[in-house]
């Protein structure tokens, strides 16, 4: 025993050399600056390849360094707000608008009209394109890629069910959900979220459609009579068969890949699942395509949430100058172009946005057309983001289990939002 | 322990059929979805039909999730050996010395238990980054060894409880001073005790995702929990097969250790707690 | 223990205190010192999004209790806890009762069935919302190919089956744990007074009322307090099935804390939450102080 001890021991103090090592700071070597990249798409397994290659060929280029920090998607806002408490390095982050928003109500964020100049930044963008990332004037988050979150369906399954054209008013909408469920095929017919936050995000489109909102402009709360209609179309799908409970989007994502559902929202990373369930990347629109949402009334706009990733540069950091010219080279033609060959997100800026092959991209077109119409998410601009969305699910939910009917769900909601406001 | 009577068979019989496949059947049907090639994840056949090695020899030739299991393996052995180490002196200590203080410290390792662990995570964070620790292993192995602590300070007090002061006052005539009564005559009769606190604070150590993500971001000291979510948790996309098959392969090294130690840990786990 | 003269050497009570040293500073840095401020950041206004703060003395106190969701989910962390433990306890003896029978696999089983417990949690959680899924679930496959059902059921999609689903799939992972546990408290109760109950005349039942309940009252009492804490800890599994949902049902204490801090930013409610969950957990240690302080 005492053998098998000693053993142990020297084990673990070998270890413990190794665990000591790891204490050496990693400060770059030579002349360059050393900057720090955060985000989650550098850890994901289809961007990891393309994200350490865009830092290893600007490191080559510039000669300064490129240190990543990641997390998971779903945790980046949180680990980046842990991070700025603590005042660590950090010069440059990938936030998508949820993101985005949260880092912004810190007031750490640089304003980019000084770091890159207003002219730089108008000649490169187009005027929608920047205000996503503008708060109270201040261009707090410069572009990345940018689209909007629609209706995606599959078209094989529509053709299946005797549709050759998407469905444009609710009423077609309905006829097609129904032809759908009669195929008898145990497809679900559309996705919309009812678990977690994405539930909230796809119920503020239908609401938009049926002629309400969440809240007014001077942020107070709506929900017009329209919000009760919205519910019970929700209530009355979910009686057909139409909808599911237990859906959020990974869920849609899983069964539309499988071909066991004909719609859901989600923005262009939709492909990401197809891609990696084993379609062709560039035959991804036969089985999954994007479409205008459904309106009320034909004629009526079609509503469209808009989705995007920026890079934000943090006020703190001491290389603002190095962070600006790193993502100048992330957006410039080259990288920000084969991003989009390789993923599919969609560049912005003037000159790489409207290169033929974005431009003609079968699969981004339909994402790029719900665009031009779409809104920003009404928590968009809110502290407690996650607060109102957390009490519309959890109303909605509770309406569609049975336990309130859409009225007490409106008036519910009506009641928390308005004190959680 | 029981006769073999007709009703102990069937209730032998039906136990060991019916929690076997609680416990068993999730378990295979993960190597299963390990072995279906990608696009037949979802496809609800149970061995029988096209399988492959692809997932498994992907995640073997995946060095950053190789990285992430040595990471894993180094902080889960370092800290429980830390862990035991530390929970072994507390609990002589408690057990066989008499001081003032003793049983409020007692009271408050046990209350460390008490506190949501996520509440910790902002103001251990901040510590760890005075110290300049962010990032180290260390950071990680000091707040697991914590974790550990209250269990293993009362598991094996319970343990030394057991053995007879009447051994060490004998070795105290003979001359042993305090050091040699304990790594000579307390420690080594401690010995299973000791394995079951470090498979304890080990699987704990393995286990956690919030702290060592939030504390660790290099991904070269990263471990396999915040790894395998980071890598196949997407943004777009979520990897089942994947992330089952890197579940699959990281348990095969634990479970060797675990066939190999399971004796020492099943006795040693109790018969500190369980005293004559 | 009587004193000895100590010659040039540490006195007892030096030697006491210095071996419990570092695990009193380790302790203090990474647990009371964090666990202090929470309780005076539960004062303040303190959020996520701001590092500096305002004391606003018992406003959070007063947020916490008036939230009408709040007994709702403290009823629903005392029937994850309880049922989250029992059934693999339950069910852990079994399998170790199983187990000691010594047959030829049973060795092989019992390192095997250790597999569960260091499985990731997520990994887990994705498992068991797969095998629960109400769309391409295995258990709704299952149990359509075997007749039983022609629809699927919803089982995540309704709140008082996501929460017999959750309560199962932690039940799976920990049952491992139990029956080491409880295999070695079976190993370790007294052969000879097995035999003197036999001759007694005693049946299974009786001796298992009578001779191995008493002989394992402690490691029981062991078990069940550390298995209800590490459910009351308990984060990922529920949090990976259903974030808490629907409609509230799966929300326990802990998540409630973790959405409270890390998803609204509230640092100082949640710390709030966290304290008022130490009191009720005091009560619970005060229990097991008590005990312990009965064998001491």
């Amino acid at each position: 025993m005492r053998k098998l001890l000693s053993i142990a021991l020297v084990m673990i103090l070998s270890l413990s050399l190794f665990a000591g090592g790891a204490n050496e700071s990693t400060v770059a070597d030579g002349e360059g600056t050393s900057i720090v990249w955060a985000g989650w798409s550098g850890e994901e397994e289809a961007t990891r390849d393309i994200f350490q290659r865009m830092r290893t060929t600007y490191e080559e280029m510039s000669g300064n360094t490129v240190n990543w920090v990641g997390w998971t998607w779903a945790d980046t806002a949180q680990q980046l707000l842990i991070r700025l408490q603590g005042g660590e390095q950090l010069d440059i982050a990938q936030a998508d608008i949820g993101i985005f928003n949260t880092v912004a109500q810190t007031g750490t964020l640089a304003d980019l009209n000084e770091v890159f100049g207003e002219e730089w930044l108008k000649e490169n963008f187009a005027e929608a394109t920047l205000a996503v990332g503008q708060i109270d004037g201040k261009q707090l988050g410069l572009p990345w890629s940018m689209a909007s979150i629609t209706m995606v369906y599959n078209p094989e399954i529509l053709s299946r069910a005797g549709w050759d054209t998407v469905p444009t008013t609710i009423e077609e909408f309905e006829a097609c959900m129904a032809d759908i469920a009669a195929l008898g095929e145990g497809i679900i017919p559309y996705g919309v979220s009812t678990k977690d936050d994405t539930a909230a995000g796809d119920l503020m489109p239908w609401l938009w459609t049926f002629g309400t909102s969440l809240f007014n402009e001077d942020g107070t709360v709506n929900l017009g009579p329209e919000a009760v209609d919205t519910i019970n179309w929700y209530k009355d799908m979910l009686a057909k068969g139409y909808i599911q409970m237990d859906i959020g989007r990974g869920d849609a994502r899983q069964l539309f890949a499988q071909g066991k559902m004909a719609f859901y929202d989600d923005a262009v990373v939709a492909k990401g699942q197809a891609v990696s369930a084993g379609v062709d990347p560039a035959e991804v629109v036969n089985v999954c395509s994007a479409m205008p949402r459904p309106v009320l009334n034909e004629g009526d706009e079609s509503q469209s949430t808009m989705w995007g990733h920026m890079l934000v540069i943090f006020d703190s950091s001491k290389h603002k100058d190095t962070a600006a010219d790193f993502a100048k080279f992330l957006i410039s033609d080259e990288v920000a172009l084969e991003y989009f060959e390789q993923n599919g997100m969609p560049p912005v800026t003037n000159s790489a946005a409207n290169t033929e092959e974005v431009l003609n991209d079968p699969y981004l077109k339909g994402f790029l057309d719900a665009t031009a119409t779409a809104k920003l998410d009404e928590t968009a601009r809110m502290t407690n983001a996650s607060e109102i969305k957390t009490i519309v699910v959890e109303e909605l939910q509770r309406t569609l289990l049975g336990q309130t009917t859409a009225e007490e769900c409106v008036e519910n909601m009506r009641a928390r939002l308005s004190s959680a406001i | 322990m029981f006769q073999k009577t007709l009703a102990f068979r069937i209730f032998f019989t039906v136990s060991l059929f019916l929690i076997g496949c609680f416990v068993f059947l999730p378990l295979l049907w993960m190597i299963n979805t390990a072995l279906k090639p990608a696009d037949k994840t979802f496809t609800l056949y149970f061995f029988a039909g096209e399988l492959t090695l692809d997932n498994i020899i992907g995640i073997l030739s995946d060095k950053t999730i190789m990285t992430y299991l040595r990471n894993s393996l180094i902080v889960s052995f370092l800290s429980s050996f830390m862990a035991t180490l530390v929970s072994s002196f507390a609990a002589y200590s408690f057990s066989k010395f008499r001081y003032r203080g003793r049983k409020a410290i007692m009271g408050a390792f046990m209350m460390s238990q008490a506190f949501p662990q996520a509440i910790l995570l902002l103001a251990i964070y901040l510590m760890m980054q005075r110290f300049h620790l962010l990032g180290s292993y260390w950071s990680l192995l000091i707040s697991y060894v914590v974790f550990t602590l209250p269990v293993g300070t009362w598991t094996l007090k319970g343990y030394f409880d057991g053995i007879s002061n009447s051994l060490i006052e004998s070795a105290k005539i003979d001359g042993a001073g305090n050091l040699r009564i304990m790594t000579r005559i307390v420690f080594p009769m401690a010995i299973p005790g000791m394995i079951s606190i470090a498979i304890y604070g080990f699987v704990w150590s393995w286990n956690d995702l919030l702290y060592a993500m939030t504390l660790v971001t290099d991904p070269s000291r990263r471990t396999l929990a915040p790894g395998l979510v980071m890598t196949y948790l997407g943004e777009a996309s979520t990897n089942w097969a994947a992330m089952m098959s890197a579940s699959i392969v990281a348990s095969i090294p634990v479970t060797i250790i675990f066939v190999f130690l399971q004796r020492y840990f099943i006795t040693g786990l109790t018969s500190g707690a369980v005293k004559e | 223990m009587a004193k000895f003269k100590n010659n040039g050497r540490l006195t007892d009570t030096q030697t006491g205190v210095l071996l419990v040293i570092p695990g009193l500073a380790v302790f203090i840095a990474v647990i009371l010192y964090p666990f202090i401020s929470a309780i005076l950041m539960s004062f303040t206004d303190r959020s996520l999004l701001n590092p500096n703060s305002n004391v606003v003395g018992f406003e959070n106190y007063v947020k916490v209790f008036s939230d009408p969701y709040f007994f709702k989910t403290v009823w629903t962390t005392v029937v994850f806890v309880v049922f989250a433990t029992l059934i693999p306890f339950t069910l852990g003896l079994i399998w170790a009762i199983v187990l000691n029978q010594g047959f030829r696999l049973s060795e092989f089983l019992r390192g095997v069935t250790l597999v569960n417990w260091i499985i990731p949690g997520t990994a887990i959680g994705f498992l068991w919302s797969w095998i629960f899924n109400g769309q391409y679930g295995i258990l709704n496959g299952l149990l359509t190919s075997m007749g039983i059902i022609d629809e699927n059921i919803s089982f995540l999609g309704q709140p008082v089956s996501a929460l017999i689903c959750v309560i199962i799939a932690r039940s799976w992972q920990m049952l491992p744990w139990y029956m080491a546990f409880l295999l070695g408290g079976l190993q370790s109760v007294p052969q000879d007074r097995i035999e003197a109950a036999r001759i007694d005349g005693a049946n299974n039942l009786q001796t298992f009322r009578y001779i191995v309940i008493p002989g394992m009252r402690q490691i029981f009492f062991l078990v069940l307090i550390l298995g209800a804490i590490g459910n009351l800890q308990h984060f990922d599994i529920p949090w990976t099935m259903t974030e808490g949902g629907p409609a509230r049902a799966t929300t326990t204490l802990s998540i409630e804390v973790y959405r409270t801090a890390f998803k609204n930013w509230k640092l100082g409610q949640a710390a709030t939450v966290g304290t008022v969950w130490a009191i009720l957990l005091l009560l619970f240690s005060v229990v097991y102080l008590k005990q312990v302080k009965e064998s001491d």
